[in-house]
């Protein structure tokens, strides 16, 4: 207390804490009361937009067309079906086609999908079963894959697996061809593009081919394919930039999903000749090479024909729940509005009186 | 001696007891009941993601987010309100002492209070994943890409929450929550434009740009969850 020293009264000055606005806590604030008047257009402004953009939306999802086709054991190819259910027979081929119609023709971009059920990608052993470092093509990882890829990793005899993990290994290998019957005798082939289905960042960056990249088969010798697939991964396709760890359908594929019922995309409709404005409608069959073998854990397979706008494919929920919200606000805010003018009347009634 | 308070004068005392008394408790009441509600929140929607999963402990975003998301994102805006936060002026609290009972009857932070934070956590977390799911159910959208507006909106949620429940905001208050959001558009932009291989499996590169399509959805969880919030 030896700083209590002059006159009775005064304060001790070298103590006082500053006399700041934010120190004195007097800081200028402004209180956000919810008064009648704030939040009542508020309401009926936000329900009021919510109803607009839903309608909007609904009527945006309503002019997309979509078609599916659940192929797993429809017609003939029940019997691939149960012949896929046999692991021994797993190398023997089977083909099978399904057909079906379009009442409207499909205007403008069509995409093609395949979609899968009960198929978790999402699991959290299978989803770390990838080398990333691999797939983007460095060459240490190409032969010795990372731990999280076993047992997906190497054979018995030690050769690395490219690309390894589990993920990879259980790629989709049906062939999906698509025709066009534009009347009972002729079959036109619909033509399809299996480049540009991947995004941008993913067929340039995170997956590249090692070295040398316009030699393949040395740039991967030394590793061998994974354990379910027939064909090595510099095999994969029939185009010329198509092989390797930049395949199309290989990138496609290792985007895990979201759910265990996913569609993936195929490929898109190459728009020449009589496909120049989309899909036309009449008769189309599919035919399948039938690979996958889904009986085991009970998955549907399908394929799916899809238009699409700028909310992408076919949804409705978004409309419908822009449009429920917006509903349900207005209705509420119809609600305080009565409330409010009931309070508001009370004092009024009293000064008369 | 050390304590916790020191006063000069004796007269200090009525200010210190009936005014930042009575703010101490409602602040420190408050804040521990936004943790907590913000906690819930966040956890549930990876709750939410198992029964789409199998139940394999998986997560639809990388850790990076996930564990920035409460360390960086979300921690500065609660510890602001609970510095600056003044429920009742400070001269209504010295005008009225009475007020002061309101803290030593625990009125501010009942078991009822807890509850019903809680109700509100879940219910918002419900909201904040199901919308989303129900809109990209069935399509092809990927892992990650499902988890980056989740977190989006659940980061507006969290923060919007926070300025409906303070009764006072100051400019401290706006650069904190505008700075946090934008600190969390920044990082989720530069982690997925360099990240490549650094975080086995997710490797957002890319994921952002899924963004364009997508500004219209987090009106939708943030309005219903807003909407939810008013009448609280």
């Amino acid at each position: 207390m030896s700083n209590r020293k002059g006159p009775p009264g005064s304060q001790p000055f070298m103590k006082r804490p500053d006399n700041t606005a934010f120190k004195q806590q007097k800081l200028p604030a402004w209180t956000p009361t919810l008064k009648a008047e704030t939040v009542l257009p508020f309401f009926f402004l936000s329900g009021v937009a919510c109803i607009t953009i839903g309608v909007l939306l609904i009527i945006t999802a309503a002019g997309v067309q979509e078609m599916k086709v659940d192929y797993t054991e429809e017609r003939d190819c029940a019997d691939c079906y149960s012949l896929r259910l046999d692991r021994a027979k797993s190398t023997s081929d089977c083909a099978c086609t399904v057909s079906f119609s379009l009442s409207e023709a499909f205007k403008g971009d069509v995409f093609m999908y395949y979609g899968l059920t009960n198929f978790y990608q999402n699991q959290r052993h299978y989803m770390v079963s990838r080398d990333d470092a691999q797939l983007v093509g460095r060459q240490y990882n190409l032969k010795n894959p990372s731990i999280t890829c076993v047992p997906f990793d190497k054979y018995k005899n030690g050769t690395p697996i490219a690309p390894c993990g589990a993920i990879a290994n259980s790629i989709f290998n049906d062939t999906l061809q698509l025709f066009y019957h534009s009347d009972k005798n002729t079959e036109t082939p619909v033509p399809l593009l299996k480049t540009d289905i991947t995004w941008f960042t993913d067929r340039t960056v995170k997956f590249q081919n090692p070295s040398p990249k316009d030699n393949l088969t040395a740039a991967f010798s030394g590793t061998a394919r994974p354990f379910y697939w027939r064909k090595p991964v510099y095999q994969l396709s029939v185009e010329e930039n198509n092989n390797g760890f930049v395949n199309e359908d290989l990138i496609v594929w290792m985007r895990q999903a979201a759910f265990p019922s996913f569609k993936k995309l195929y490929g898109r409709l190459n728009r020449t000749q009589e496909f120049n404005d989309g899909l036309p409608a009449g008769n189309y069959s599919v035919k399948i090479s039938y690979n996958y073998p889904v009986g085991k854990f009970k998955g549907r397979k399908s394929v799916i024909l899809s238009t699409v706008s700028w909310l992408g494919g076919q949804n409705n929920f978004l409309g419908i729940a822009y449009s429920t919200s917006g509903a349900i606000t207005l209705v509420v805010a119809i609600i305080l509005t009565v409330v409010h003018l009931k309070f508001r009347k009370k004092p009024l009634g009293l000064e008369e009186e | 001696m050390s304590s916790d308070f020191a006063i000069s004068r004796f007269k200090h005392l009525s200010k210190l007891l009936l005014v930042h008394g009575h703010w101490c408790y409602t602040r420190l009441a408050n804040m521990s009941l936004y943790f907590f509600y913000k906690n819930v929140a966040y956890v549930n929607l990876l709750f939410w993601y198992q029964f789409f999963c199998g139940f394999s402990g998986n997560t639809m975003t990388n850790y990076w987010i996930l564990i920035f998301f409460n360390l960086l994102f979300t921690s500065a805006p609660p510890v602001i309100y609970g510095i600056l936060d003044k429920d009742i002026s400070a001269e209504t609290l010295t005008r009225l002492p009475e007020l002061y009972k309101s803290g030593q009857n625990s009125e501010a932070y009942l078991p009822s209070t807890f509850w019903l934070t809680m109700l509100d956590a879940f219910y918002q977390s419900l909201v904040c994943f199901f919308l989303p799911y129900f809109v990209y159910a069935d399509s092809d959208i990927d892992l990650f890409s499902f988890g980056t507006p989740i977190n989006t909106s659940a980061l507006l949620i969290v923060l919007l929450h926070l300025v409906l429940e303070s009764k006072t905001l100051t400019w401290i208050h706006a650069v904190i929550l505008i700075g946090s959001g934008l600190f969390y558009f920044v990082f989720a932009l530069i982690f997925s434009a360099t990240c490549v291989t650094c975080n086995s499996p997710a490797n957002p590169i890319g994921i952002m740009e899924k963004y364009m399509s997508d500004p219209v959805f987090y009106l939708v969880c943030v309005l219903t969850t807003i909407a939810a919030l008013l009448p609280r």
